[in-house]
């Protein structure tokens, strides 16, 4: 996946900013070692799923979009239906399944990238050594946050995939369309990330996870 | 009949390009569909082929209506066409071999070991070589493209033949070579040709039958001395954009 570098480093940044802030609070009150806590849950739970499907909303599914926009011009579209196949079946379930196969493997990249930013500015400015913060992580990681946090990767990347193809495959006949349909595709894939997001923090809150 | 139009009305928003258009096209003919730009020529290709909806009127393809029929039926008659599209709509994914295995794949049990014979043999049919079958399309010149789109057209050895500006963008000599292919096609193999296009050369050297499109209906039909005969404006001036209008060989009248 050509998607790990980028993914790896936004998510290891956030985890420094998130430390680094945290930690001006937290020492405050002589209580740096809950940094750990508050990154393991805001990383796993919100931040890494919800970054990392905005970078897969930019690149996937600005790419579907292109993609399909491309073949609809060359009337590649066209052809798949005349030889009586269904472009929803060999163009769009592939790329439905395999983002909603990968985003979650790349939450999980995301997750790790991010906690190791924290850590890292952990041990760089919080007096925080690597081995307290390894410590203090296994206590503070809860599977539950984690889990949720997963769970929500392959929702996010089915709204991003079907908006990516849909505004492909209803690209018109001109190469201006492309462009707009594409520019289109990443505001929606975003704005759904988003709101979906807001759908799961308030669900989750009712069920009391 | 192997394509029978019957009052085709096709229409884009306020636009009117078909206004109760009939056209049949019997087995073994060669037919050449042109008009002015925006007489609904792909349009009407498009409707034939089951790829749009006419807003009334019945489409049929070899006896089946493309917009009625059930799913089996019309998995069968897709089986007994191919579609040259004008670019050549190869699958950008796939290499030429690929391209023109999927129709084969998809619609007969040919085992697998028996494929890449098939393919040569369509490919040598469209006159490519062996060797352009591990080509990808971006690789491929435009004359390149259309042979092997044509190949992939040929595939399932269809009955009838469709073609979109068969020669457009190809220079003169290839896209002679592409006529005389055509004409190989339609008189030894049988093929019955719907061709769209706007080349007078195609015209005058392989096409028996000539159907103009204009103000939404067939405004002339026939050979070329029957089409020249037919008093209207875009006519005159389409055939009068060369200077020496020949009437088609002899041998061509059958």
């Amino acid at each position: 996946m050509n998607a790990i570098p980028v993914v790896a480093l936004v998510t290891f940044l956030i985890g420094v900013v998130m430390a680094y802030m945290l930690g001006l609070q937290a020492e405050k009150y002589g209580a740096s070692i809950f940094v750990v806590d508050g990154v393991a849950l805001g990383m796993t739970r919100e931040f890494s799923p919800l970054i990392v499907a905005t970078i897969m909303a930019g690149r996937s599914g600005a790419a579907f979009t292109a993609q399909l926009g491309t073949m609809k011009l060359t009337e590649e579209i066209d052809a798949i239906r005349t030889l009586g196949l269904d472009p929803a079946q060999v163009l769009v379930l592939p790329r439905v399944l395999a983002l909603v196969l990968t985003l979650p493997l790349l939450v999980f990249v995301g997750n790790v990238a991010g906690i190791a930013g924290a850590m890292l500015m952990a041990s760089l400015t919080l007096d925080l050594p690597a081995q307290a913060f390894i410590e203090r992580l296994l206590v503070a990681l809860s599977p539950r946050h984690y889990v949720i946090g997963i769970v929500k990767a392959p929702v996010f990347a089915l709204f991003i995939a079907v908006i990516g193809c849909r505004m492909g495959l209803s690209v018109s006949r001109d190469t201006r369309s492309i462009g707009i349909h594409t520019t289109s595709t990443v505001v929606q894939g975003i704005v759904a990330v988003i709101l979906l997001d807001a759908v799961f923090a308030v669900v989750l809150q009712k069920l009391g996870l | 009949m192997v394509i029978e139009a019957d009052g085709v009305v096709t229409r884009f928003g306020r636009q009117t390009v078909h206004d109760g258009l009939s056209l049949q096209i019997r087995r073994g003919e060669l037919v050449a569909l042109i008009g002015g730009s925006g007489s609904g020529k792909s349009v009407l290709l498009r409707e034939i082929l089951g790829l749009q909806r006419p807003t009334a009127g019945s489409v049929r393809l070899l006896g089946t209506d493309m917009w009625r029929a059930p799913p089996a039926q019309l998995a069968a008659t897709r089986k007994r066409f191919g579609m040259m599209f004008q670019e050549g709509a190869l699958f950008s994914s796939l290499d030429v071999a690929g391209n023109v295995a999927t129709p084969l794949r998809e619609h007969t049990d040919t085992p697998a070991e028996l494929l890449p014979r098939l393919v040569n043999l369509r490919l040598a049919l469209a006159g490519l070589g062996a060797d352009a079958g591990a080509k990808m399309p971006a690789q491929l010149s435009g004359g390149m493209k259309k042979r092997a789109a044509l190949a992939r057209a040929l595939a399932l050895e269809p009955e009838v033949l469709f073609l979109d500006e068969p020669t457009s963008g190809l220079d003169p000599i290839t896209a002679r070579a592409f006529d005389e292919l055509l004409a190989f096609l339609n008189c030894d193999l049988g093929l019955t040709v719907l061709m769209v296009t706007h080349d007078l050369d195609t015209l005058l050297s392989i096409a028996r039958r000539v159907v103009v499109l204009g103000r939404g209906k067939v405004i002339a039909d026939g050979s070329i001395d029957e089409v020249l005969a037919v008093d209207d404006a875009w006519i005159k001036s389409y055939f009068s954009s060369r200077h020496t209008v020949q009437p088609p060989p002899a041998a061509a009248g059958a």
